[in-house]
């Protein structure tokens, strides 16, 4: 009888085992399986959701990089160069001031310039580096006032520090700059500059250009060439 | 007689009263029902996440062969990126360069004709000039030109440091002024 009871009561507890293990399975898998699937689908999508923006500035840098015009990129950069040099191109600031003195016909004296390594890279390229030199001069004032003139809007570009004139001797102290090339090149989904928002810029660079008599020394030339004329100063 | 016994399932819920038998059915329906939603839910995300995966793959490939024809004009934006490095810096030297000339001009072009710049220095936004004339006159007029030139914004601080009255009627004079804004 006992038994028979304990038979029955095991048989009808059968019948809740099956679907109370599914559910238990359920519980256990539920984390083990379908979660980790759920967060690797959204890493997955993260990934795909940045690259798409990515692969869109890639293609825009290349378009951009692809349309410029070889030539018209080494006439700029060539124009850039003669008004910021890449490197500590003191022949070319002297030349310009040979030339300005001759066309307003003053007189050059002496100057001074502490040049410093000619090969040294600057550590930082963010604000361009340059470099102070003081010259003098004599002339008469309206001669001297149109030196002045023509150096500040001569290139390469300078900017006037100090003005000193005592009656027909001026002596001016400027800053030459200078501005290498980017050493390297930030990542390669960086966008490039928008070069159109420069164009007065580089018209007045071209105004500038167009002012100086004598062709100025360009970014390619030896500088030993620069040398090769009579010394400019007495 | 056991399949027909009520069991109080939810006794604090009024006629909340189950048989075993819809009990089991119960736990037979909810069992099938989070199977299915699992296999269901893996199936999906599965098929979701080969989609995503295949797009991830060719987004990467593409990336690769853009970056690379990108490299491949390293040169060019070298130099596109040194041109508007050296725009950048010759705009803003541009803007300050011709000032200090431009300053010069503008006192020079204050002068009476009678009254001469024996010395004019100007450095760190600071002018300072001596000026002769043998006209007292020319050179009241010299500093009023000079203090309305200075009300229109580009000097301040206009101090007369000095009138002298030398031998032969000579005047001289010494002016200071600072320049508004920095260079």
């Amino acid at each position: 009888m006992i038994e028979n009871l304990t038979h029955q009561y095991l048989k009808y507890r059968k019948t809740f085992v099956i679907p109370a293990v599914t559910l238990l399975l359920f519980v256990i898998l539920f984390p083990l399986v379908t979660i980790p699937q759920i967060q690797s689908l959204a890493r997955v999508q993260g990934e795909l959701s940045d690259g798409k923006p990515r692969l869109i500035r890639l293609e825009m840098k290349r378009s951009k990089l692809s349309s410029v015009d070889e030539d018209l990129l080494k006439s700029n950069f060539a124009l850039t160069a003669q008004a910021l040099p890449s490197q500590k191109d003191i022949g070319a600031i002297l030349v310009t001031l040979d030339l300005l003195a001759q066309q307003h016909g003053v007189l050059l004296g002496n100057f001074s310039a502490s040049v410093g390594k000619l090969d040294e890279t600057p550590v930082s390229i963010a604000p361009a580096p340059s470099l102070q030199m003081t010259i003098s001069a004599k002339g008469e004032r309206g001669n001297i006032e149109s030196f002045l003139k023509g150096m500040s809007e001569a290139l390469p570009l300078v900017t006037i520090e100090t003005i000193e004139i005592k009656n027909k001797d001026i002596t001016v102290s400027f800053l030459f700059y200078y501005k290498p090339l980017p050493p390297t090149l930030p990542p390669v989904d960086s966008p490039l500059p928008d070069f159109s928002q420069f164009q007065p810029t580089l018209a007045s660079l071209s105004a500038r250009r167009s002012q100086v008599v004598l062709p100025l020394p360009g970014e390619n030339e030896a500088p030993s060439q620069l040398f090769e004329r009579a010394n400019p100063f007495f | 007689m056991n399949e027909k016994r009520q069991i109080n399932f939810l006794s604090g819920v009024k006629g909340a009263r189950f048989t075993e038998r819809q009990l089991r059915s119960l736990l037979i329906w909810v069992s099938f029902l989070t199977s299915f939603i699992l296999i269901a839910v893996s199936v999906v995300l599965f098929i979701v996440g080969r989609i995503y995966q295949e797009q991830t793959v060719t987004l990467a490939q593409n990336m690769k062969v853009v970056e690379e024809e990108i490299e491949s004009m390293r040169e060019a934006e070298i130099l596109y990126r040194g041109i508007t490095d050296k725009l950048q810096v010759s705009e803003k030297l541009l803007k300050i360069g011709s000032f200090p000339v431009l300053l010069f001009e503008e006192f020079v072009s204050l002068l009476p004709e009678d009254v001469v710049v024996s010395e004019y220095h100007f450095s760190r936004n600071k002018l300072t000039a001596t000026l002769s004339t043998e006209s007292l006159f020319g050179l009241e007029k010299f500093l009023q030109d000079l203090a309305m030139y200075g009300k229109k914004g580009n000097l301040t601080n206009i101090v007369v440091s000095s009138v002298n009255q030398k031998q032969g009627g000579q005047y001289e004079t010494s002016v200071e002024a600072d320049l508004i804004g920095a260079l």
